[in-house]
């Protein structure tokens, strides 16, 4: 790691332009160019969010908007209403649409019983004589049993327990029905608040919340470990950028495939990398016994026959022996020559030899890029917990101690952002590097292997000047109880700043080349 | 809760029990039971007597007894081990059902199998392509293990 930098370096950073600040939140824009006024306005449309972040509460008080709404338009209790929004996925003008064109085939799939003479809903019914309940067979007076609305009255008791026991099971709470076998009645959040305890009242209504994310076509639940909120998709935007969401905790999503926001890398390199990792077929012992790659085109190919006759895929359909890899057609030396001993050790001894050699290099390989996708992306969930920790209230402390306004500090996050989109990208990037076939497309290897040494070496610099440089000159300022001086403060942060958008301008062209597959290469190579 | 719903059942059962089927506890375990089922009239399990073992969860009723058949029987929605394929058995459970309820049920599987859900493929596949075949082994199977 470099404890400095040149000349070179001193005089740049020293010309720097003194724009860092008038960018507002940091988003993928391509990188190539940084400063021009005229550029930024000509980019701020496509910057615009296609997605909102949404805390519990907005979520809550989303769902809760919308089910007064129905309520108010349909002449309905909140729990039928909350019913038939779940059967609608939450789009509420869809249901009011279909309500109005036929009310009873919705009330019929939704288990809501026709209104009692223009009465209203009932969703909690009490029994007016007294009637034994069915599942515990006692005997209760007026008042003591309750029913989903229908004429199938039950203990108090036995409800709770039957409540209980759908909570225990998971959402499938939400679509509970009357315990009579042959009721549709629907068990609406006013019943389960009339007969549950506080505790599986409350699992129901966290059930309830989750669902209006889970169930909502344009909504998911952030994946970040410990993040509580939602992102809601509002879609627009340009095409391929647009299926990246970011959340206020820093985490990524991609919304095309669920998996944490992978670009440049394609959403079918990603599931094949994902399903790699987590295949049993990934030891040493199996790979030596069943993988080996045809000797025409290199593609891998597995042995799922009993005899040695292989043949590659179209379209090469290459025809080898599997025990030695020559062709097929004149191949005579470990099948005919049995007789003659040392041919057919020879052979042997060379078939094992050039197949532990594959096996050995193919492991290597997927341990090569899968160690430094890993780590990338373990760099990355420190980063974002480092970034949580600054703006909870390390950047106010260290405006203090350098005697500038809070929002000067905005450079900090800035370079955060910028190493955590980074360590995003490169450790992706390892799993498009892991499907370059070293002999087939090694010129394109060449590219990366160019391409990412010279973004991991900038944003080692840069992560190292945000996260070391930045605790040293801070906390010497706070060891000594005085303020940081003010000369140190100024060229850290031009340094940090030039960092920031030099990584950011190797990063984008490192994104340009992976969304293109390389194209600069030639694929005759 | 459970056992005291367990021994309203049994009493029910001793009281008024039904045509084809009896049962109750195999000792002092309330939460064991043992019970037969008569081979329906109008079914290949004609004249056998088929033991079948009843579990209760100790949060019955509101979660399903274990029932397994102890004698073998050919049957498409009933495998070597005497699990039962039956929909009220798993997740069409309620708790307004009653052991007399379950047994009935499985009487009318073994009247009327269900080889569209299938336990064992094999004999499903029988009982779709070549009824008589499939009856026939199961009347086998039926005085084999199910009489004497």
């Amino acid at each position: 790691m470099e404890s400095g930098y040149s000349d070179v370096d001193d005089d740049y950073f020293g010309d720097s332009d003194e724009d860092y600040g008038d960018d507002g939140d940091y988003m993928d824009d391509d990188g190539d160019d940084y400063g021009g006024q005229v550029v930024e306005e000509t980019e701020a449309p496509a910057m615009e969010k296609t997605y909102v972040v949404l805390t519990e509460d907005d979520v809550r008080a989303r769902q809760e908007e919308d089910i007064a709404k129905v309520c108010e338009v349909l002449s309905l209790s909140p729990g039928a209403a909350a019913v038939l929004l779940r059967l609608y996925r939450w789009r509420a003008v869809l249901l009011q649409e279909e309500w109005f064109l036929d009310e009873r085939r919705i009330r019929d799939a939704a288990g809501l019983l026709p209104a009692d003479g223009g009465g209203g809903e009932v969703p909690a019914r009490v029994n007016r004589r007294r009637l034994t309940c069915a599942i515990c067979f006692d005997v209760f007076d007026t008042g003591g049993m309750r029913s989903a609305g229908c004429s199938h009255f039950y203990c108090v008791s036995c409800w709770r327990g039957y409540v209980r026991a759908a909570v225990g099971d998971g959402a499938r709470c939400l679509s509970l029905r009357c315990p009579d076998p042959s009721c549709p009645a629907a068990v609406v959040r006013e019943l389960v608040d009339a007969v549950a305890d506080g505790e599986d009242r409350e699992r129901f209504g966290w059930f309830a919340l989750r669902s209006y994310v889970e169930e909502s076509a344009g909504m998911r639940w952030c994946p970040g470990p410990g993040c509580s909120r939602a992102v809601e998709f509002v879609g627009g935007g340009d095409g391929e950028e647009s299926s990246e969401v970011f959340c206020s905790c820093g985490h990524g999503l991609c919304w095309r495939c669920g998996e944490e926001a992978h670009r440049p890398v394609s959403c079918k390199t990603v599931a094949k990398w994902v399903e790699k990792n987590s295949s049993e077929s990934e030891t040493a012992t199996w790979l030596l016994a069943h993988t080996k790659h045809c000797p025409k085109c290199r593609l891998p190919i597995e042995k799922n026959l009993g005899c040695m006759h292989m043949t590659c895929r179209p379209p090469c359909l290459h025809e080898f022996c599997w025990i030695c890899l020559k062709p097929w057609h004149g191949h005579a030396a470990c099948s005919r020559y049995q007789p003659n001993g040392t041919v057919v050790a020879l052979a042997g001894a060379n078939a094992d030899d050039e197949r532990r050699r594959q096996a050995k290099a193919s492991l290597d390989r997927y341990l090569y890029h899968y160690e430094r996708w890993d780590a990338n992306l373990k760099s990355l969930r420190v980063a974002l917990r480092d970034m949580e920790s600054l703006e909870r209230s390390e950047l106010e402390a260290m405006a203090s101690a350098a005697g500038v306004p809070a929002t000067e500090m905005g450079f900090v996050t800035e370079a955060y952002e910028q190493v955590g989109e980074g360590r995003r990208v490169l450790g992706w990037a390892h799993a498009y590097g892991y499907y370059l076939d070293p002999d087939r497309d090694f010129t394109k290897r060449q590219l990366f292997e160019y391409l990412q040494e010279d973004a991991n070496a900038s944003l080692e610099r840069l992560h190292g000047c945000a996260e070391r440089e930045r605790r040293e000159l801070f906390a010497a300022g706070a060891d000594d109880k005085a303020a940081v001086d003010f000369d140190k403060y100024r060229a850290y942060r031009e340094k940090l700043a030039g960092l920031t958008r030099v990584t950011r301008q190797y990063f984008g062209n490192l994104v340009k080349a992976f969304e293109t597959d390389l194209a600069e290469v030639s694929s005759s190579s | 809760m459970a056992l005291r719903r367990i021994i309203k059942e049994l009493k029910d059962l001793q009281r008024d029990p039904p045509t084809s089927c009896s049962a109750g506890p195999v000792s002092d375990d309330m939460f064991h039971w043992q019970a037969t089922i008569m081979g329906p009239n109008d079914s290949p399990y004609s004249g056998g007597v088929f033991l079948v073992t009843i579990h209760f969860p100790p949060d019955y009723p509101f979660k399903p007894p274990k029932v397994a058949f102890k004698t073998k029987v050919f049957h498409p929605n009933i495998n070597s081990n005497g699990n039962i394929c039956l929909d009220i058995l798993k997740d069409q459970w309620s708790p307004a059902l009653t052991i007399s309820k379950v047994l009935l049920s499985i009487c009318s599987l073994l009247t009327d199998p269900n080889p569209d859900d299938p336990l064992v493929p094999e004999i499903a596949h029988m009982c779709k392509t070549d009824r008589l075949r499939y009856e026939s082994t199961a009347r086998g199977w039926t005085q084999k293990y199910a009489m004497g």
